[in-house]
C-alpha cells in the first residue's frame, strides 16, 4: 500500500504538457460577454438605422403639420447627401420626402438588411463576405443609373427605389460586421489601457509596509 | 506620425477640402460621394502600407478618423463660407431649381427671403447648426467609406481579425511585480529505460527500487 501510494507521487511530479487545446481557451463567461457585446452594437445599429428612416418620413410630415423650422432642419440636412429633386422623391402628405427615391430605397434596404442580419449571418463572425457581391449589388443601381442618364431606359421611382434598396440590404452585410469588429477592437484597447494603468503588485506591497 | 494617422488625414483632408469647395462640393448629393470616397481613400492608402491584412474595424476606425478630419475642415471653412457668399450661391440654386420646377422655386424664393431678414446672430447660429449637423454626417459617412474600402480594396486573405469575433483580451501577468528573470520551466525527469510489464500499476520500477523507506502514514 505504502509503496503504491509512493509510486503514484511519483506519477504525479513527472511533467505533463497541457492539451493543445486548452492553449486557444477562452472561459465562457467572456464568450457569453462578447455575445452580449454583440448584440447591443446590433442593436444600436438597428435603431439607428430605423431611426435615419423615421426622419427622412418626419420631414414631410413637419411641414405638413406646420412645424416649419424642424421640416427645414431636416430637409437641410438630408440636402447634405441627396439632390432632394422633387421630380424624383416620394411623397407623403403633399410634401416630398427629405430623401429621393433612390437614396430611400438604398436606406431602407440598409435598414432591413441590418434588422435581419442576425438571421442570414452570426453575429460572431468579424470577417466580411466576398467583394464581388457587394459589386453586384451595384450592379443594378449603376445599370439603371447609367441607362436613365444616356436615354435609353426612362427609370421610374420603382426601379430607383427598388434597385437602391437591393444595394443597401448587401451594404449592411459589409457594415456590420465591421462595426462589430469595431466595437470589440475599442473594448479591448480600453482593457488594455487599465490594465497599463493599474501599479504593479511590488509597488502596492512597499506602500503598504 | 503612424501609418494610420497618416492615411485618415490625408482621406480626412481629401474629403474635407472637395466638401468645402463651391459647385465641387454638389457631387456630395449623390450619397454624400466625397466622403465616402475620402473614407474609402484613407482605407486604401493604409491597406497599401500594411504589412498585415486590414480588418473591417480598422477600416471602419480610419474611416472615423478621416471624417472627423474632413468634419472640422468643413466646419471652418463652411461657417465663414455661408456668411460671406451663403446669399450667392442661394441664388445660383433657385435659378436652377426655378428652371425645374417654378412652383418649387417659388417656394424657395420665399424661404430665402425670410433668411435674408433675419438678424444676424440669429443666422449665424442657424449656420453653425447646419455645420455642425453636416459635420455629424460627415463622420458617419466617412466610417461607411473607410469600412466599404476595405471590402473593396483589401485583397489578402488571412488569420488577422477575420473569422470570428476578436478573443478577450489576455488575462494579467501573474509575476506580480517579481524580477523579470526568464521563466525558466520544472527539469524533466530523467529517462528511464522502460519497465518490463509497461510500468502497469503496481509494478516496481527503478526509481521504486531505489527510493528510501516509506515514511508516510501507514495503512
Amino acid at each position: 500500500m505504502n509503496k503504491k501510494g509512493q509510486h503514484g507521487s511519483s506519477r504525479s511530479s513527472s511533467l505533463i504538457p497541457p492539451p493543445s487545446s486548452l492553449l486557444g481557451y477562452v472561459p465562457q463567461s467572456a464568450r457569453d460577454a462578447a455575445e452580449v457585446r454583440a448584440w447591443v452594437v446590433w442593436g444600436a445599429l438597428v435603431v439607428g438605422a430605423c431611426g435615419w428612416l423615421g426622419l427622412i418620413v418626419a420631414a414631410p410630415w413637419a411641414r405638413a403639420h406646420e412645424h416649419e423650422a424642424v421640416a427645414q432642419a431636416l430637409y437641410h440636412a438630408f440636402g447634405a447627401v441627396c439632390h432632394q429633386l422633387p421630380g424624383r422623391s416620394f411623397y407623403l402628405a403633399g410634401e416630398p420626402l427629405a430623401v429621393c427615391a433612390r437614396c430611400l430605397g438604398i436606406y431602407a434596404g440598409f435598414a432591413l438588411g441590418v434588422l435581419c442580419y442576425p438571421l442570414v449571418r452570426s453575429l460572431r463572425r468579424a470577417d466580411l463576405p466576398a467583394r464581388h457581391w457587394l459589386l453586384l449589388a451595384a450592379l443594378p443601381t449603376g445599370v439603371d443609373f447609367a441607362l436613365g442618364v444616356a436615354g435609353l431606359w426612362a427609370n421610374t421611382h420603382a426601379s430607383r427605389a427598388l434597385t437602391g434598396a437591393l444595394l443597401g440590404a448587401v451594404m449592411a452585410l459589409y457594415v456590420v460586421p465591421g462595426l462589430l469588429d469595431l466595437g470589440s477592437r475599442v473594448r479591448a484597447r480600453r482593457a488594455a489601457a487599465r490594465l497599463a494603468a493599474r501599479p504593479p503588485f511590488s509597488t502596492l506591497e512597499g506602500e503598504s509596509r | 506620425m503612424s501609418n494610420k494617422f497618416k492615411s485618415a488625414l490625408i482621406g480626412g483632408v481629401t474629403l474635407g477640402v472637395l466638401s468645402s469647395i463651391p459647385f465641387v462640393s454638389a457631387v456630395n448629393a449623390c450619397c454624400c460621394a466625397w466622403v465616402l470616397l475620402g473614407g474609402a481613400l484613407a482605407s486604401y492608402l493604409y491597406i497599401k502600407e500594411s504589412p498585415t491584412r486590414v480588418t473591417a474595424g480598422e477600416g471602419a476606425q480610419l474611416g472615423l478618423l478621416a471624417g472627423a478630419v474632413g468634419g472640422g475642415i468643413l466646419l471652418l471653412v463652411s461657417i465663414p463660407m455661408g456668411l460671406l457668399f451663403g446669399d450667392a450661391m442661394s441664388g445660383l440654386i433657385l435659378k436652377l431649381f426655378e428652371n425645374m420646377s417654378p412652383q418649387l422655386g417659388e417656394e424657395m424664393r420665399r424661404q430665402l427671403e425670410i433668411q435674408r431678414h433675419m438678424p444676424l446672430g440669429a443666422r449665424l447660429t442657424q449656420i453653425i447648426g447646419y455645420s455642425i449637423m453636416n459635420a455629424i454626417i460627415t463622420v458617419i459617412f466617412a466610417t461607411l467609406g473607410g469600412l466599404l474600402g476595405v471590402a473593396l480594396f483589401e485583397k489578402r486573405k488571412g488569420e488577422t481579425g477575420g473569422g470570428s469575433m476578436s478573443a478577450p483580451p489576455p488575462p494579467p501577468p501573474t509575476d506580480f511585480g517579481a524580477p523579470t528573470a526568464p521563466f525558466a520551466p520544472p527539469t524533466p525527469p530523467p529517462a528511464q529505460p522502460p519497465a518490463a510489464d509497461f510500468g502497469g500499476f503496481g509494478a516496481e520500477t527503478e526509481s521504486d527500487k531505489n527510493a528510501p523507506p516509506d515514511s508516510g502514514p501507514a495503512a
